[in-house]
């Protein structure tokens, strides 16, 4: 027999062991020495935390209860491992690339970051665990009751509580170094990984020894096996629901979740426990049936199959064995809590208590407040509070019955996570309001279906299950609506999962996603996709890099926080300083917080000291799915074909206005020729005349000659305006611009016309003198504008016709309207009469070249003004007008008019026009 | 005026299938490699369903022995063995075979 002694000294020693490795492996770590630590094969191992104290030794039980259905406990993982590529593949991806702490983060974070999710799923994954934990230290101090009935001195109770706490302290040791949950914890995986092998090995050992030591050879164990046990209707629906179950488990137990996808270091190594975690379930499981077999057939019949791996070894005198089995139980039950309530800490820290002390340091978090102790200081009293409870609730429910189904109820509990979880990877419709109501939906029905009835003795109800809540038979938590003849287990879970896989469909076919929530179903969905894409700089947000720093600071560390900065900065290719606080950065600085606190509260935080957050449609639509790409795609090219239609059709204009030029340039020469021979023609056939006829009377000879002359004027003076319009238009020269007052101008021009004007009987109207009449301009060219347009009227208006000189100062310049009482310019001759040789056009000028108003039109738009013909009932009012000196269309004219082109201002080339001249007339552009 | 553009026409020009990027003798079978590993990785799985659920697996179940073992005993951990040693040739493909889509 052994001795209690001897039990505590060698669990003691065990535990010193697994302290020393964790220790040792920490250390390891820190130094950077990581190869075997990091290896795929630690890391499987510690996905063995799976199999906990309850398969360790209720395996076992339920092989003896009820046959092969233990092996449903594993088929589900075996299912879910081998086919990686699938779902474990793009977990851990996602885990990796978003800092995923938690499987509640996770979720979270997918849907918009939402904390109330995520508090919902931590508080779900704490219900569900609590009692698993309980199951844990009922297990252990259940083991150490067959070696030491209490009568010799532990009382099972005592040594629950002492367990609890070692363990505590433990994980609080090896589980809380880092602030940044997203880190690998080396000494609790290490230590974890050597449980495994420990667990594995003890079970193997005691098979061994039941096959071939009690049993006498397969054979032999298997011949006298109660046919009960392989019946087929072991293979119904509860074989399928417990194979769906810890199929999910496996995946949504947060200390599943944790050890594969949050720490997992490396995807290849997923690949290798794709393989490897199946092939150790298999060794686990190997040995199972033929020591329930045994068990049943040596034992007395009234022996707790439960124990069968401890009591058969016992029974037969090898006290070494049952000491390494009991370390194997002892192993498997520590190693699942440890890891438990890591994972549950961090949940609970991030999504509970951290958002409440960020809403209730809101003033002041953006200057004072270590995040970093207050953190760690929350994991921490987590651990204990939820190791307590597991304790408190081993301790109230008390009866092994009320327990030994717990497991499974877990399982059910944490599976309602999964229909989020998958949809949330796979599906981006699926919406922030759909995801909270079904799980909040499966939650509850599962709570009233199997956890309630669980502890239906504690809860003094003893009718509610028979009878259903008030007497309502459709309400029987085992029979909802009348469901019977189903196992509760299945029962409960037909009826949480449709509902909440009814729900999340649902709602999300009638709810509208935020842009955040689009934003990360798209990161999450086509995360193999995405990778590929630049990372970060969907949301547009503006914050101080000093900010980010102090944020950055007191959440990581100090010195965590320089380095990344450091690192961001280099990155930036700047030397020194704080990096530049763009939207990439602020969204990379966001992740490395959520490694942390998780996604929900580092954007809460972030979202603290940057302002003006947005996402830009454009994001959205770049890493929107390939439908929506090549929608996007063929729109832009219709916007570029429109705007090479655009373009087409400019360029067809300017040709047409090309063409145009051409033949006015044409009709010009034709006109120039044409002006040029009509005096040519006269003096070549006068002076034929005066040398051929030399006996011509001298009065008619001077006569001739006379013609000759004024014909060879006239020549001269269409040549000089010739060349003066081609001078003005191609405006090579900056003119010297001079400030003159258009008063003293219109007198000067007056007196140049008096002659004229008394011959023709034009009676001249002048409005009151302006005193402030300043303009910058070219007094001669100023005058020889008016001159020109006073003489058109004399020419046009026909005799004793009236005219109007009025001058006004608009608000950047000067205009003198030139109106007389004529028979004014037809409509459809308004622009054409500024036009070169206008007579073409039936306004024949008699003794002008038809030069007159283009050239002062050139004029005037070398000051920067321009002269326009008003729209009019009666007669012509020509429109003069000039800016004033120092606005910035007369700075203009002054300063560089070289670069104006030589088409001139009849083809529509045209000059800066000013505010007073824009109820002119449109040029021919 | 022109001829109005015609715009499903144009939009979306399939960008082609590279021609031939690799030198090897035939880079189509190396690349239907790839893809056939990864559907092999996808079918596993659901080979595991059918033969682990209750159809298939109730075949099985019963009385009978073979070589003193019950038969569904053999069955299970023999599927469970095959399917190891599945997935483990295939994770030492998809492994070479780097990076997936």
């Amino acid at each position: 027999m052994i001795s209690s002694n001897l039990i505590i000294g060698v669990c003691t020693a065990y535990v010193v062991l697994l302290f020393g490795v964790a220790f040792l492996a920490d250390r390891r770590a820190r130094r950077g020495r990581l190869d075997w630590l990091q290896s795929p094969l630690v890391y499987t191992l510690s996905i063995s935390v799976y199999c906990t104290g309850w398969t360790f030794y209720g395996a076992v039980g339920s092989a003896a209860r009820s046959g092969l259905e233990f092996v449903a406990i594993y088929t589900g993982p075996v299912i879910v491992f081998i086919g990686w590529w699938w779902f474990l593949r793009k977990l851990v991806r996602i885990g990796r690339l978003q800092r995923i702490t938690s499987i509640a983060d996770l979720v979270s974070s997918r849907y918009g970051k939402s904390n109330t999710l995520a508090v919902l799923v931590t508080v779900l994954a704490v219900v569900a665990s609590t009692p698993y934990i309980a199951l844990q230290l009922q297990s252990l101090t259940l083991s150490f009751t067959v070696f030491a009935p209490a009568r010799e001195g532990i009382p099972p109770d005592g040594a629950g509580f002492w367990i609890a706490a070692g363990l505590a302290l433990f994980t609080i040791l090896f589980g809380t170094r880092n602030v940044d949950a997203n880190e690998r914890h080396h000494g609790v995986v290490t230590a974890i990984a050597l449980e495994a092998v420990i667990k594995l090995v003890a079970l193997v050992a005691v098979g061994l020894f039941v096959v071939f030591g009690l049993g006498g050879g397969p054979g032999e164990v298997f011949a006298d096996m109660p046919p009960a046990l392989t019946a087929p209707e072991g293979f119904g629906a509860r074989w399928l629901t417990i194979t769906f179950l810890s199929g999910a488990a496996v995946v949504c137990l947060p200390r599943m979740f944790q050890v594969t996808v949050v720490e997992n270091v490396d995807e290849r190594h997923l690949a290798t426990a794709a393989w490897a975690f199946p092939l150790y379930l298999l060794l686990i499981c190997l040995f199972v049936l033929p020591i329930a077999v045994t068990g049943l057939r040596l034992l007395p019949p009234g022996a707790n199959p439960d124990m069968f791996v401890l009591t058969l070894p016992l029974m037969a005198g090898q006290d070494v064995l049952a000491l390494v089995a009991l370390i194997g139980g002892f192993s498997s039950a520590t190693s699942m809590v440890i890891v438990a309530t890591i994972a549950l800490s961090t949940m609970v820290s991030n999504h509970i208590i951290m958002p409440i002390w960020l809403r209730l340091t809101l003033r002041e978090t953006k200057t004072s407040g270590d995040v970093r102790s207050m953190l760690l200081i929350s994991r921490r009293a987590s651990i204990i509070v939820l190791l307590l409870l597991g304790y408190l609730y081993f301790r109230l429910s008390g009866s092994s019955t009320a327990l030994a189904s717990i497991g499974l109820i877990a399982f059910a509990g944490v599976a309602q996570i999964l229909p989020s979880l998958v949809a949330g990877v796979f599906w981006r419709g699926a919406t922030r309001r759909a995801a909270l109501a079904a799980t909040a939906c499966g939650f509850a029905i599962w709570v009233y279906t199997l956890l309630l009835p669980s502890f239906e003795a504690g809860l003094g109800a003893p009718g509610l299950l028979a009878n259903g809540p008030w007497g309502i038979a459709a309400l029987r938590p085992h029979a909802l609506f009348g469901l019977e003849g189903v196992d509760p287990l299945s029962h409960a879970l037909f009826w949480s999962m449709s509902v909440n896989v009814a729900v999340l469909v649902g709602v999300s076919l009638v709810t509208l996603p935020s842009p955040l929530e689009r934003l990360q179903a798209a990161l999450f969905v086509d995360v193999f996709r995405m990778q590929t894409a630049a990372p970060g700089a969907y949301i547009r947000r503006y914050a101080t890099s000093e900010d980010l720093f102090t944020l950055a600071q007191r959440i990581l560390g100090t010195e965590p926080a320089h380095r990344l900065f450091t690192e961001l900065a280099r990155d930036q290719g700047l030397s020194s300083g704080l990096p530049r606080p763009d939207d990439a950065l602020i969204e990379r600085l966001e992740r490395e917080l959520a490694g942390a606190v998780g996604a929900a509260s580092a954007h809460a935080m972030v979202g603290q000291i940057a302002s003006g957050e947005t996402i830009s449609m454009g994001a959205l639509i770049s890493i929107a799915d390939e439908t929506a790409q090549i929608v996007e795609y063929s729109h832009r090219l219709e916007e570029k074909s429109r705007e090479l239609e655009e373009t087409a059709a400019e360029l067809r204009l300017a040709n047409m206005r090309l063409q145009e030029l051409g033949a006015q340039r044409d009709a010009f020469l034709a006109q120039v020729s044409h002006e040029l021979r009509t005096p040519m023609t006269s003096i070549r056939s006068f002076s034929d005349i005066l040398r051929e006829n030399r006996d011509l009377p001298p009065e008619q000879a001077r006569r001739f000659l006379g013609i000759i002359s004024d014909e060879s004027q006239r020549l001269t003076r269409l040549l000089d305006e010739i060349l003066d319009l081609g001078f003005l238009e191609s405006r090579r020269v900056a003119w010297e611009l001079e400030q003159v007052d258009l008063e003293d101008v219109l007198d000067r021009a007056l007196s140049a016309t008096e002659a004229l004007t008394a011959r023709s009987g034009l009676r001249i109207t002048r409005s009151a003198r302006q005193r402030d009449a300043q303009v910058m301009a070219q007094r001669d060219r100023l005058a020889q504008v008016f001159i020109n347009l006073i003489s058109n009227a004399v020419k046009y208006a026909g005799p004793d016709a009236a005219l109007t000189l009025t001058i006004r100062a608009e608000r950047g310049g000067i205009t003198v309207d030139v109106a007389d009482d004529g028979p004014g310019v037809p409509d459809s001759d308004r622009e054409q009469i500024f036009e070169k040789f206008a007579r073409a056009r039936g306004l024949y000028d008699s003794r002008g070249a038809g030069l007159g108003l283009p050239i002062s039109r050139e004029i005037m738009r070398n000051f920067g003004g321009d002269l326009t013909l008003r729209a009019s009932r009666r007669g012509a009012i020509f429109r003069v007008y000039l800016p004033r000196p120092g606005t910035e269309a007369a700075q203009r004219a002054a300063a560089a008019p070289g670069s104006g082109s030589t088409a001139g201002a009849a083809t529509g080339a045209m000059p800066p026009r000013a505010a007073a001249a824009d109820d002119s007339a449109p040029g021919l552009g | 005026m022109q001829a109005p553009p015609s715009a499903p026409g144009h939009a979306a020009p399939p960008a082609g299938a590279a021609p031939g990027d690799a030198p090897g003798p035939d880079p189509g079978a190396d690349r239907h490699r790839g893809r056939q590993l990864q559907d092999r990785a996808l079918v596993l799985p659901l080979v595991a369903v059918f033969l682990f659920m209750p159809p298939a697996i109730r075949l099985f179940a019963g009385p009978q022995t073979l070589l003193g073992l019950p038969v569904i005993v053999l069955y299970v951990f023999g599927v469970w063995a095959l399917l190891v040693l599945c997935a483990f040739r295939l994770s030492r493909g998809l492994a070479r075979g780097g990076e997936a889509p």
